[in-house]
């Protein structure tokens, strides 16, 4: 018990990886998730411990935009995004790659107690869950799940 | 009027499981209180022109942190959206987002190298560091655990240090200031939800493999602390004339263990008072408190060691909360707290003094050859200089090596 003690008070300063373009990172389990946009284009995949030690570093390529990471409500870990004209999320587990063509990027995502949400943008602001999606329509105009209701 | 979205983010309070979005556009953002099926709760929209704007929920606050191009700005709301402050410091960073944490907002992002600035709800400036060494932007801030993970000079890093995010490694502290803002103007606006509708998912297979990453271990040390104390926490019966005896976990600025970064205050039960003290420091990671005034019988006292002290690499302490309690009544025979070193010391230098912190204040005149002997296993006995530099606290310098100290019969 002493020694986990002295390892949680550890002071760490450390590289994770070099050429990285761009990168997003969460809380997963007692570590963390880091997806990197290398310089070169590729997507890394780093799952590290609570001090900065890799355990694990996948590499892949991908035409479109990861936006960010998130663990869905079973655990698992997703990186989401998308292009102008498509939103994608990936299942990091089993490898499997989800779009929804036609649709603005998913920019971020929210996991509440019974869902996960994953928040959208063009003209309108989009919620999606699962297949199902819905709009949140900033307009001078209240429309109540579809029923009007003022002004 | 349809406003076009510039950027957005969005929280979610687990106590209360409320969403919170956060929609910025070009003159004015937007907050909207939702429940879990999307039903707005409330929502506002303040007309202030930012660039970069983000949200975060914990307890009974709401904070939007937001970037202009002179300031970083903190909009604190209550969960009912309602202004409770706003202010901002002087510095702008260009944000990758705003974490709430036991009432301190963390503002994270770049100012040409990584950077965090930390306020508390009132919107007092606490820490503002940043990785000199580095171009880059801090990504992930994780204030529960002192991580911190960004990119700098086309690197990724991972820093874990202390809650301020001062410490051995990476970031240094760097200059800002703090001022309290007018709250912004705010309208109720009109939002529309429509029902939902389906879209399709087409599910494709790709391909990962495994890689190797180019990682360095940067730096990897221990944190700077107070190792323990003399009386410590929870010491009763403490005499009214005691010296503290402090450890830290290496070499001290003496120079900051001061009366500014140390404060020891009493409560004796009806009134509180505050003790000024001398510092000695005898050993480099060792120094000796000697209140000016005695305590007061049956007095809980509390002893703050701050952050502001500072190792010889001016790495900041962890600040330590150490609290005893006094003797009811001064009837105790003084005592021998500790001597530095101390029995079953090896290694010693043979130059070494022998530092000697009595309970209480003594005459020292009876610190002397008659009632302290010093004698080596091989050597014999030897004799000293005495310097005493409080009343309750002795330097003896033997004139050779090998000692072995005895106390008088």
């Amino acid at each position: 018990m002493v020694g986990v003690l002295f390892l949680l008070n550890q002071y760490v300063h450390a590289r994770l990886d070099s050429a990285v373009s761009d990168m997003r990172a969460i809380r997963y389990g007692s570590g963390y998730l880091v997806g990197i946009l290398g310089t070169s284009g590729n997507y890394k995949f780093l799952h590290i411990n609570n001090l900065g030690q890799v355990i694990r570093a996948d590499s892949g390529s991908l035409t479109d935009t990861i936006r960010g990471l998130v663990i869905d409500n079973n655990g698992k870990p997703l990186a989401y995004g998308g292009s102008s004209s498509s939103a994608f999320y990936i299942d990091l587990d089993v490898d499997t790659i989800k779009t929804i063509s036609g649709f603005p990027p998913f920019y971020r995502a929210v996991r509440t107690s019974n869902y996960l949400y994953f928040v959208s943008y063009n003209d309108m602001m989009y919620f999606s869950l699962g297949k199902r999606h819905q709009i949140l329509e900033p307009r001078s105009a209240i429309y109540y799940k579809g029923h009007r209701c003022g002004i | 009027m349809p406003y076009t979205i510039r950027g957005i983010d969005v929280a979610y309070e687990d106590a209360g499981k409320k969403i919170y979005l956060l929609m910025k556009d070009s003159t004015s953002f937007t907050t909207v209180k939702m429940d879990e099926s999307l039903n707005i709760i409330s929502r506002r929209r303040d007309t202030l022109t930012v660039s970069d704007a983000f949200i975060d929920v914990q307890g009974k606050f709401v904070a939007v942190g937001y970037r202009t191009t002179s300031a970083t700005g903190v909009l604190l709301l209550d969960t009912t959206l309602n202004t409770v402050r706003h202010f901002r410091i002087n510095s702008s960073i260009f944000l990758s987002g705003v974490r709430l944490y036991r009432d301190k907002i963390y503002l994270y992002g770049a100012m040409g190298n990584p950077a965090i600035a930390i306020l508390d709800t009132s919107g007092n400036l606490l820490s503002f560091v940043k990785d000199t060494m580095v171009i880059g932007n801090v990504r992930f801030l994780d204030p529960e655990n002192g991580v911190a993970i960004y990119i700098g000079d086309f690197q990724a890093f991972f820093m874990k240090t202390n809650p301020n995010f001062l410490g051995t490694c990476g970031m240094s502290s760097a200059p800002a200031y703090d001022s309290t803002r007018p709250n912004p103007s705010y309208t109720t606006l009109s939002l529309s939800l429509i029902d939902p509708d389906t879209a399709s998912l087409y599910t494709s297979p790709i391909s990962r493999s495994s890689y190797t990453p180019a990682t360095n271990t940067i730096c990897f040390s221990e944190p700077f602390t107070v190792v323990f104390t003399v009386p410590d926490s929870g010491d009763i019966n403490v005499p009214l004339s005691a010296n503290i005896g402090v450890w830290f976990s290496r070499a001290v600025d003496t120079a900051s263990v001061n009366n500014t970064n140390i404060s020891i205050t009493g409560w004796d039960g009806s009134s509180f008072r505050t003790y000024s003290f001398n510092r000695t420091c005898p050993m480099p990671n060792f120094c000796v408190l000697d209140p000016i005034l005695n305590f007061r019988p049956n007095e809980e006292i509390t002893v703050r060691f701050n952050s502001t002290i500072r190792d010889t690499s001016n790495n900041p302490l962890i600040p330590k909360v150490i609290v005893f309690r006094t003797q009811a009544v001064d009837t105790l025979n003084p005592v021998v707290v500790f001597t530095t070193p101390d029995s079953g010391a090896v290694n010693v230098p043979s130059n070494t003094k022998i530092a000697v912190q009595f309970s209480r204040d003594m005459d020292t005149t009876t610190v002397n050859s008659t009632n302290v002997r010093i004698s080596g296993s091989s050597s014999g006995s030897h004799t000293f200089t005495k310097v005493c530099r409080t009343l309750s606290y002795c330097e003896i310098n033997p004139d050779t090596f090998n000692v072995v100290v005895r106390p008088s019969p």
